[in-house]
């Protein structure tokens, strides 16, 4: 009886069953007690019912209440003559508390439905809130300078040194990167969260699409930062390569934001039955264990110990978990050999390659 | 970085970034003819005959794979196109159709001029009817004529359809290729679809060439588009 939000049926059996409890506790009383006793008693049954369960079974509750306090208390017994109309009021203001509680309990309870839901509603809304005021200041940041720096040198009339001019110049460069970089987030998280996504498959070498990440990520990481281990007897995979690209792009890049400069970071894969799984770990702090799965979350930022929170749009890893998703895969991290984040994800095999060209005679040709 | 007074005919609607366009040609010493809608591109390109095009893909009243078509039909002249990340389609579409080049917005200046550079470049010797017998960049060399190819001074010993993929790019250094045009020119009309042996070969190519398979400098891959050779 404790949940008011247990089946309709199951408050009315309850009602009954404690009213029916009530009377026939009473009943080995009988001789013992005053009739008003009695009545008080079955009253606060119902009182406490009342307090506890809708409408309907409330009033169940005081009916039932009233019928066996007339059958078994209210001489004749086990009848439902009345020997006394002085019992009547009894009856009446059985029925009115239960009715009144009922009613009262019912209100308090809605308003707490109510404040419940409020603040339900209030927490998204500051959620939203927050993330539109941190994506906003992302925005607005670059924006900021680029409009800074360019209108200080629109305004120019020779008062600036070449190395000034450069210095702005360079600074609207570097600002519009990486305004362009959290544009292209935004817009492949929402072409993933509307479904406007489509995967073009088709089969190539995982090394060729890591190249084109390694090859873009060179002036953030380096050339010689990152160590790559693909098998040899790697098969093809079944991917689209510009998100594939991302994929490795937004793991790398993570990679390197949150560990060490120069900390070796690791590419690798492993070939087993029909599943390609890819790893990229780091030396880093790791991610603790219960933020393994938030970190999926869109605008959500891990903040490792002894880490400043790097700026980044929070989106990397839920459009990387995006991109995976849509090929068959599974993303997930773990901790590295070293103690650093194993960012993990794997690649279906079972998707059956196309008719391939005509293989050559492999014949020495030059 | 000089333009030697070529002529480019920038073909596009948005009027800051055709302002930014025309600023950075002319500072490189261009001729610069400008369009903003498809009916004046096709005019400039046939009564003022530009050395290059520079396309918008995006403009409102063509479509930029049917203007390309078009263009082709009017000048010689190499057509970049230019398009947003994600529209890989489109810049296939258009290559197919006979554009030369592609840039993705948003570009830097440097990779504009690179691009004009090579698309005039080819131009050129395309005019001539010659083209270098002889290739050499990033420790690779290939000798058309003799068909040998050399790897940080060491011969190496290429597959048939290997040597043919090679070649092909040696053909067209600095340009990106399709993987419809390569399928096309290697294994003929038949195959053009067949792309992931185009891939396979071309990993192969880049463990026999390149220094470093994982990140090719001279076998240089455009993410759903094709391969270029990197000439430079």
């Amino acid at each position: 009886m404790r949940d008011s939000k247990q089946s309709p049926l199951g408050q009315y059996a309850g009602a009954a069953a404690i009213i029916v409890a009530a009377s026939f506790a009473c009943l080995a009383l009988r001789d013992r007690l005053q009739l008003i006793d009695i009545a008080m008693l079955l009253l606060l049954a119902v009182v406490v019912i009342a307090t506890r369960v809708r409408r309907g079974p409330a009033l169940l509750a005081s009916v039932l209440s009233m019928l066996l306090f007339d059958l078994l208390f209210v001489p004749p017994y086990y009848t439902l003559d009345i020997g006394d109309a002085r019992y009547l009021p009894t009856f009446v203001v059985m029925l009115a508390v239960a009715i009144t509680m009922s009613r009262l309990t019912g209100m308090v309870r809605e308003q707490g439905e109510a404040a419940a839901g409020a603040r339900a509603a209030i927490e998204a809304e500051q959620l939203r809130t927050a993330l539109l005021s941190s994506l906003s200041h992302d925005l607005r940041t670059p924006l900021g300078t680029i409009e800074g720096a360019a209108t200080v040198l629109a305004a120019d009339a020779g008062a600036l040194s070449p190395g000034e001019r450069r210095e702005l110049a360079e600074a609207v460069v570097d600002e519009s990167h990486r305004l362009a970089q959290l544009v292209t987030n935004l817009l492949d998280m929402m072409r993933l969260e509307t479904g406007a996504l489509a995967v073009h498959r088709s089969w190539q070498p995982l090394e060729e699409c890591l190249g084109v990440a390694l090859i873009r990520l060179e002036p953030l990481i380096g050339s010689d930062r990152v160590a790559v281990a693909l098998p040899h007897n790697l098969p093809l995979v079944s991917v689209d390569e510009v998100l594939l690209e991302q994929v490795f792009v937004n793991l790398l890049e993570n990679a390197a934001r949150y560990s060490p400069a120069h900390a070796a970071i690791r590419v690798s894969a492993a070939h087993t039955g029909a599943t390609v799984t890819v790893e990229v770990a780091d030396d880093g702090p790791g991610i603790a264990p219960d933020e393994r799965e938030a970190v999926f979350r869109k605008f959500y930022r891990a903040t490792p110990a002894g880490v400043t929170p790097p700026s980044g749009s929070g989106l990397g890893l839920a459009i990387c978990r995006g991109i995976v998703t849509a090929h068959g895969g599974r993303i997930w991290v773990e901790r590295s050999a070293n103690g650093g984040a194993a960012f993990r994800f794997t690649l279906p095999l079972d998707v059956v390659p196309g008719a391939a060209v005509p293989a050559e005679a492999e014949a020495e040709a030059v | 970085m000089t333009g030697t007074d070529a002529a480019v005919l920038v073909v596009e609607d948005d009027v800051a970034m055709r302002r930014v366009l025309v600023t950075a040609l002319r500072t490189s010493a261009y001729t610069v003819i400008e369009a903003g809608t498809g009916r004046e591109a096709a005019a400039q390109a046939a009564g003022r005959n530009p050395d290059v095009i520079l396309l918008d893909l995006g403009l409102p009243d063509a479509d930029g794979v049917d203007l390309t078509r078009k263009l082709r039909t009017l000048t010689r002249a190499p057509i970049i196109v230019i398009s947003a990340r994600g529209r890989e389609h489109d810049k296939v579409a258009a290559l197919d159709a006979g554009a030369d080049d592609y840039l993705t917005k948003p570009f830097g200046t440097v990779e504009l001029l690179a691009r004009i550079r090579v698309a005039l470049r080819h131009a050129r010797a395309a005019d001539r009817g010659s083209e270098d017998a002889a290739f050499a960049a990033h420790g690779v060399r290939v000798d058309l004529t003799a068909r040998r190819v050399f790897a940080n001074g060491r011969e190496v010993h290429l597959t048939p359809t290997e040597y043919k993929l090679l070649a092909v790019l040696v053909r067209h250094p600095g340009r990106v290729m399709t993987h419809r045009q390569l399928l096309e020119l290697v294994w003929g009309p038949s195959y053009v679809s067949q792309t992931q042996n185009l891939r396979v070969y071309m990993g192969q190519l880049r463990h026999k060439l390149e220094h470093d398979p994982a990140r090719p400098r001279l076998l240089t891959t455009e993410p759903g588009v094709g391969y270029r050779l990197d000439g430079e």
